[in-house]
This record gives C-alpha cells, structure tokens and sequence, in this order.
C-alpha cells in the first residue's frame, strides 16, 4: 500500500493578506515497508507534509492517495486513512487525557468500534510494542509517570490502531540518551515487523543510521532526495539549508582530506571503527 | 573564585494529589561561580530541571537553602533582585516570546521595572547587537526561525543584565543549524562579556564546550568534574546512569579496547581528526625507516 504524494502544495490563510506557502508542489512515493527520514530546517514544511499523508489537513494544490485513496477527494473517507496511516505528534505525551493508561490507548480503538476483546488485545499488545508493563501500568494515571513513559503510552495509543505507515515526528525530541536509544530501538523492531516508517527528526546521526531513504525539504520544496550517502554528499548544501551532516561523516572526510585510507562515505561510530582499524593494520586477522 | 548562587543541602518536593509527595531533588550542595560555565546532565526525570528552577528562585527548597548573592530566595521582599541576577531560558521558544515585534519583546522586563525610554533603548539594541539579532529589532518573532527566537529570547534576558543566564535544554526543539546559532552566541557571551552560565542539556558535545559538569541522578549530584575528565575518567558511570560520552570520545575508547590508542583524549571532530593524522603519519615515517 504505497503513499503516493503529488505535486502537492498547502498555503496557509490562502486569499488572505497572511496567507503563506508552506509547500510548493512536493512530490514522492512512500513505498512499502521502507523507512524514510524527513529532514529539513524549522519552517521547511515537514510537519505540514505529515499532516496531508492522514489526510488531518487537505492539500490546497495536488494530492496524496494512500491505498488508492484521493484524499483531495472530498467524497474520501477520511477515518479510513486515518486508520491506514498513523500519525505521532511531536511531544505527544501533552496529548494524553485519560485517567488511566488502559483508556488512553484504548480510545482509538474504541472509537473504531472494536469488541472489547479485540480492544483488550490490542491495548495489550501496543504496551508490548512500546516496552510498557502492562500489568503495572494499566490502571496508573498516565501523569504519574516519567516523561519517557509518557511518550511511550502516546505512541502506544497510535500503535493500539495497527497502522500499515506509521509517521513519528521528531520522536526523540528532549529525551535522554538512554531514553533516545531505547525509542529507535522500538521503532526499528516496528520496521522490521513490516510497518512502514515515516520520521521527520533534527538528529542527522539518527537519520544516517536507520532510514533506507531520506527526503529534504527547504522552504516547503523538495531539495534532495536519496539514499543517506546521497543525501549526505554535499555537506555544504545542507550546512547552508539549516542541516548538517553526522559528526562521523565530518571526521571520515577531514581523514581522507589528509590521505588516510578512508572512504568519505561513513556515517556510524561502527563504520569508523572499522575503517579506521583497517587503515592502520589492526583489522579483524591483526591480532 | 566568588560565589554567585550558593545552593545547600536543598530538597525539593513536589505536591501531588495523593498526598504522597515527591522528591525531585535530594540533598544537593553545590555553587556556582562568577564566570564559569556549568553544564547539568542527567536522565529524564533525574532531577536536574528542577534543580535549576531553584537557582532563580522558580521554586523554593523545601529543606535546605538557596542564596543569590546575598539573598535567600525565600526572602520574598528580594525575589525580584535575584531574578534580575538570574535570567532563564526554556526549552521551547514559543512558550517565552510575548509581543509581536522583535524588540518590544525584549523590552518587556524592562518596561515592567519601570526604567527609563532612553535607557531601554539602549539596553535592547545592546542586547539585540549581543545576539546578533539587530536586523530583526522591528520584526516578528513568528516569522523568525527556532534559532532566532531562542536568540530573542536571551538578547531578553541580557537586557535584565543579569549576572547569570540559567538554559534549560534550550536547543531541544531546534534543528542543527538553529542550535549552532545559539551555542555559538551562548560561547560568545559567556567568553566575551564573561556571562555566568547553567546549562542543563541532553546533548554531552554542548556540556563540553562548558569548564564544569555535573551529573545527577535520582535527586543527587553524583559526578562533577571539568567535562573533559569526566567524559575520559567516569565513562562507564555515566553509561550507568542513562548517559553518554560525546561520539568521539566513545569512538576513542572503542579504538583503544582495539588496539589503537589514540593521543590526547580528543572530544571533538577537529581534535580526532588531528590526533588519528599525526598517528597515521608517524606510523608512516616509523615504517619508512624500517
């Protein structure tokens, strides 16, 4: 079920003196199972992207069909997209409302219409997924816990609808580094089970090491689009876009600049480490 | 070194429904002195937002003391002295910015304090011109970028003059041309007009650019120390505690376990870089000779 996106534009207050473009004719495909990073400054209109891919705001120019879907179609069922593609806000713990864990996930499902039992099952399960003992947090008011917890009862909740694509905006924003690790690590699991993964994030290393394929944006257009070592080539493109290339890939090409035996295509601690142990003979036979 | 804020044995606990009330902060002791720069690292939920909310007079401790110069911060007749000595940012620019031109904006605490036209002038386009922020004095902050309205933000702090500038995690929401931006001011600030500054943040590369860091974890400070000989020495405990050494110092380390010892702890790109060339080219020389 890919998620076609084409020519698609939005402006803001359109025929009002404040109107404001905030995409310019952005087009791609969201193939299935793939993972893709959306990375671009503040303003370049990624959160305004995510929001057309569930249909949560209308294309004012072009469209996005997901599952054959128009959703500039005004006869399109919207909830039906909804339930394909799931949505998980920046800072989505500011969203919950319940009084217990165990309602605040259930409330989407509920709202589908589900038995209680397929309810239960997936409530459940969604704990699994995000790493939450269920058992001792299912009756908790989701304010007493801590505020990686938190976030992971909100992503619960989007999981609870069992979404073929899932979109994580800035999904690590403020956490600690165990917290950050621990998030990625979740949402790598949900990639290899086969969800469809869209992340917009700030974090170039992240981006480098877990997506197939990376989208940039710059000023609502479409200013890149590969594969990480594509994307991450021209280190001065993205420095003067707002972005930056991981601090690894700074150091591979500083080496390389010099004449060490180093490619200048490196993006992880893993890969210099390996590099970098071949460069001065201490590879895997050294010892 | 003098003294600036001096927090003893302070506890902080927070009210719940329940009645069962919990502790944030337990038993720190520590000063911060006139001039440095000191980072605050630790886990969600560690304590270490709280701590510093203590600093200003944000909150007050339920057991111990802080004192601003020489005022405590539960004296409420000086509270307004020792917020004007400490000025505070937040994580999220848009929760900070009030008016809707640039400068009013920055003119906000000063008006409030009554001072003069004249010298609210001055004061703000000193503080824009410190951020560089002064092309923008008559624009509108929504039409900034996450960078700039953290730079409003503080260019509004300095115009308090504050002796200290209190930073919680106030590159968490930009992206990483934004929180280039406001490192960089802040570098500048502090190495320039000789700013105080407490920096609570995430990222361990923000902490190393300061003179001292401290850890906490569950309430307590557990770890001090210069950032460099912390992130060198205690690598393995800040693991512990949910934490992490800069990449390049983690890259060094995994090298050394290697085989590969690496010269002079190096802690960013630039140092790595440097030291793993002179290794190469050593190594070079030595085998020619050989």
């Amino acid at each position: 079920m890919p998620v076609e996106v084409r020519d698609l534009s939005h402006v803001y207050n359109e025929d009002s003196p404040f109107s404001a473009a905030a995409l310019k004719g952005v087009s791609l495909t969201i193939a299935d199972g793939e993972f893709l990073a959306v990375i671009g400054h503040t303003g370049s209109g990624k959160s305004t992207l995510i929001q057309h891919l569930n249909g949560l705001i209308r294309p004012t120019g072009g469209t996005v069909v997901v599952d054959g879907m128009d959703i500039a179609d005004k006869g399109t069922n919207l909830r039906k997209v909804r339930r394909r593609v799931g949505l998980v806000f920046q800072y989505p713990e500011y969203q919950l409302f319940e009084e217990t864990v165990h309602k605040d996930i259930a409330f989407g499902p509920k709202n589908l219409g589900l038995d209680n039992d397929e309810i239960e099952r997936r409530v459940e399960e969604a704990c699994r997924l995000v790493g939450l003992p269920y058992e001792a947090v299912r009756d908790k008011s989701p304010f007493e816990l801590s505020g990686g917890q938190k976030r992971r009862v909100a992503i619960a909740g989007v999981l609870a609808m069992e979404p073929k694509v899932l979109i994580l905006d800035e999904p690590t924003a403020g956490l600690d580094p165990a917290g950050r690790d621990s998030i990625l690590e979740r949402v790598q699991e949900w990639h290899r089970a086969g969800t469809t993964i869209v992340m917009v994030s700030h974090s170039m290393e992240d981006v480098a090491r877990l997506a197939d394929r990376i989208v940039v944006l710059d000023h609502g257009e479409k200013a890149l689009e590969g594969a990480p070592r594509e994307v991450f080539a021209d280190a001065e493109r993205l420095t003067k876009m707002g972005l930056d290339v991981p601090a690894v890939t700074r150091l591979a090409r500083e080496l390389n600049d010099a004449g060490l035996p180093v490619p200048r295509d490196l993006y992880t601690i893993e890969e210099m480490e390996a590099a970098l142990l071949a460069a001065f003979g201490k590879g895997e036979g050294g010892c | 070194m003098t003294d600036i804020i001096r927090v003893q044995d302070a506890w902080y606990e927070y009210e719940r429904a329940d009645d069962e009330g919990e502790l944030a902060v337990r038993g720190v002791s520590l000063s911060v002195r006139k001039g440095e720069w000191l980072s605050i690292i630790g886990r969600n939920g560690s304590g270490k937002s709280t701590l510093i909310k203590l600093l200003n007079g944000l909150f007050l401790p339920t057991r111990g003391s802080v004192t601003v110069g020489s005022y405590d911060t539960r004296d409420e007749d000086h509270i307004w002295d020792v917020r004007q000595r400490v000025g505070m940012i937040f994580q999220n620019p848009d929760n900070q910015i009030v008016a809707t031109i640039v400068e009013e904006d920055v003119a906000f605490g000063l008006e409030n304090l009554g001072v003069n036209p004249q010298e609210i002038r001055e004061r703000v386009d000193a503080a824009l011109r410190a951020v560089g922020m002064q092309e923008y004095a008559a624009s509108a902050p929504h039409m900034l970028s996450g960078g700039q309205k953290q730079r409003v933000a503080i260019a509004g702090a300095l115009a308090m003059e504050p002796e200290v500038l209190l930073m919680d995690e106030p590159t968490a929401m930009l992206d990483p041309g934004g929180r280039r931006e406001v490192m960089e001011t802040v570098e500048r600030l502090h190495r320039e007009s000789g700013l105080t500054v407490v920096l609570v943040t995430h990222f361990m590369d923000e902490a190393l650019r300061g003179d001292r860091v401290i850890a906490m974890q569950d309430g307590k400070a557990i770890l001090e120390g210069a950032p460099r000989e912390v992130f060198a020495r205690e690598a393995e405990a800040l693991k512990a505690a949910g934490l992490e050494v800069p990449a390049m110092a983690e890259l060094a380390s995994r090298l050394r376990a290697r085989g590969l010892d690496v010269q002079g702890a190096p802690m960013t790109v630039p140092e790595m870089a440097q030291a793993l060339i002179a290794r190469y080219r050593e190594r070079g020389a030595s085998g020619n000779a050989g």
